[in-house]
């Protein structure tokens, strides 16, 4: 009852009320679904520092059996503990300018976006590699790919007006087309997922064992 | 420039440079910035999540007895209300103790169902109703004279004049092999298709520019009706269903590679923006 029926039956409760409550504008049932919600987002904070604690305990391990490339994971602790210590423990973490601020802008932001940007020169090379013009459908998505990456750079409209007025029509009609309908396919996927998942059929977020 | 600014974006170009190393090959360099951003991002998170949620929303309440500015009773109803989430978080780490680890479901349970109640209506609203009612614009144009309302009529009536040429010459030389007998009869297949498709192109035009009717939603809705007819799949894909999805797989693909162009684009801009920054900072050792 208590291992497998009960989180079943708060998953159906919480939401079945988290629907409802859209419908329902009473002022308790507002001042219950603001709680609820707070809950929520609690735990969501509680689950990321979880998630913290086993990269913690994955890294600990590493150094603890003297893996082979233990030292990096020395990094990513000095890299955690640096931000912990500068968001807890300096007065004013959140203050434009602060150490904690500036950790973020000058480490995270620039490894992130170079790691983003990295992605343009494989992107490149895996569609030099991938790209053939063998079937119709293929031909299609050459040609496609080829006018927006065309038009939305300056050399495009130097070449003709037309690659410009192309890629807008390509974005806003056949792609708008195909993405509505993605977008309604995935819209009623989620929805049935959500069902199941409140109605007790979709069970994998309890995991195993009893 | 002050020293510190000098020192921050130093330390920002070497981890650029550390990480554009991976072109090379996977290094050392490369690990370290990874490594490290890992544990700085997990680092920022929490300190964020922490003074967002938990400390205004548990930390506060039950232990500085202060809820949103106010002040609150101990053991009082809003006590209790952050007392609870406190402690269904707190069961979260009963997974670290394999007896007592099924306890972690409760809360669980109630974040997974919560999240999946709270996002069926907007689901519902955003991806399906909304889009519905987009792709229901009229067929037929109903304006004053002189008003525009399909501003991408020239292209498309353009492209399908293009589509009826190309659909053409494919049936009459692939098909009806009219263009096997030689080489004047395939140049004569190709000039009636181009007559076609450009008779095609101007009749759609003058429908448009009598607003009788609105090729781009004529063709949106087809687009829209392929797509879908291709995504399901409880009946087999022939007769009609096969040729709408057939043209559904053109406007996948033709949608693929617009994402894909987009795609690329936004990390070259990426790219640019990451380059300038280097250039940047040689700069301001000349300033």
């Amino acid at each position: 009852m208590l291992r497998r029926r009960l989180p079943l039956l708060l998953c159906f409760i919480a939401g079945l009320f988290m629907a409802v409550q859209y419908y329902v504008p009473h002022h308790s049932v507002q001042s219950a679904y603001e709680t609820l919600l707070l809950w929520l987002q609690t735990l969501l904070a509680f689950a990321f520092l979880l998630g913290t604690v086993s990269l913690i305990r994955v890294h600990y391990h590493k150094i603890r059996n003297k893996a082979a490339d233990r030292g990096f994971s020395l990094v990513m602790f000095a890299g955690l503990f640096a931000m912990l210590g500068l968001g807890f423990f300096h007065p004013s973490h959140h203050a434009p300018g602060s150490p904690f601020n500036l950790m973020f802008l000058n480490v995270q932001v620039p490894i992130e976006a170079t790691m983003f940007s990295l992605l343009a020169f494989y992107v490149a090379s895996a569609a030099f590699r991938a790209f053939r013009a063998r079937t119709l459908e293929a031909t299609l998505l050459l040609v496609a790919a080829a006018i927006v990456m065309l038009g939305r750079v300056p050399i495009g409209e130097m070449i003709s007006s037309t690659i410009p007025e192309a890629t807008r029509w390509i974005l806003e009609v056949p792609n708008l087309a195909a993405k509505r309908g993605i977008m309604i396919g995935v819209g009623l996927g989620m929805m049935a997922t959500s069902l199941k998942i409140i109605l007790g059929i979709e069970r994998a977020w309890m995991g195993g064992g009893d | 420039m002050e020293f510190s600014t000098l020192i921050w974006t130093t330390i920002g170009v070497i981890l650029t440079l550390c990480v554009y190393s991976f072109l090379y090959k996977d290094n050392p360099f490369y690990k370290f910035a990874e490594h490290l951003v890992v544990g700085a991002s997990a680092g920022y998170y929490l300190v964020i999540y922490y003074y967002n949620f938990i400390d205004p929303n548990v930390v506060r309440p039950v232990f500085q007895l202060e809820h949103g500015g106010q002040a609150i009773a101990l053991g009082g109803f809003e006590w209790w209300m952050a007392l609870i989430p406190g402690l269904l978080g707190l069961l979260l780490y009963a997974r670290f103790f394999p007896k007592i680890a099924w306890v972690g479901r409760w809360p669980l349970g109630i974040y997974v169902g919560g999240y999946a109640g709270l996002g069926i209506s907007p689901v519902m609203q955003a991806r399906v109703i909304d889009q519905m009612r987009a792709a229901s614009s009229p067929l037929a144009s109903i304006v004053g004279p002189g008003e525009v309302v399909d501003p991408f009529a020239a292209v498309t009536n353009t492209a399908l004049g293009f589509v009826i040429f190309a659909v053409m010459t494919y049936f009459l030389l692939a098909k009806r092999h009219l263009g096997s007998r030689g080489i004047a009869a395939m140049i004569g297949v190709i000039a009636a298709s181009a007559v076609v498709g450009y008779g095609g192109y101007v009749v759609l035009t003058a429908l448009s520019a009598a607003n009788v009717v609105s090729t781009t939603s004529i063709l949106l809705v087809v687009g829209l009706l392929g797509t879908l007819a291709y995504f399901f799949f409880s009946l087999r894909h022939t007769g009609l269903l096969g040729g709408l999805a057939r043209i559904g797989i053109v406007f996948l693909m033709v949608g693929f590679g617009a994402s894909f162009g987009y795609t690329v684009m936004s990390r070259i801009s990426l790219l640019i923006g990451r380059v300038g920054f280097l250039i940047d900072w040689i700069g301001m050792f000349s300033s």
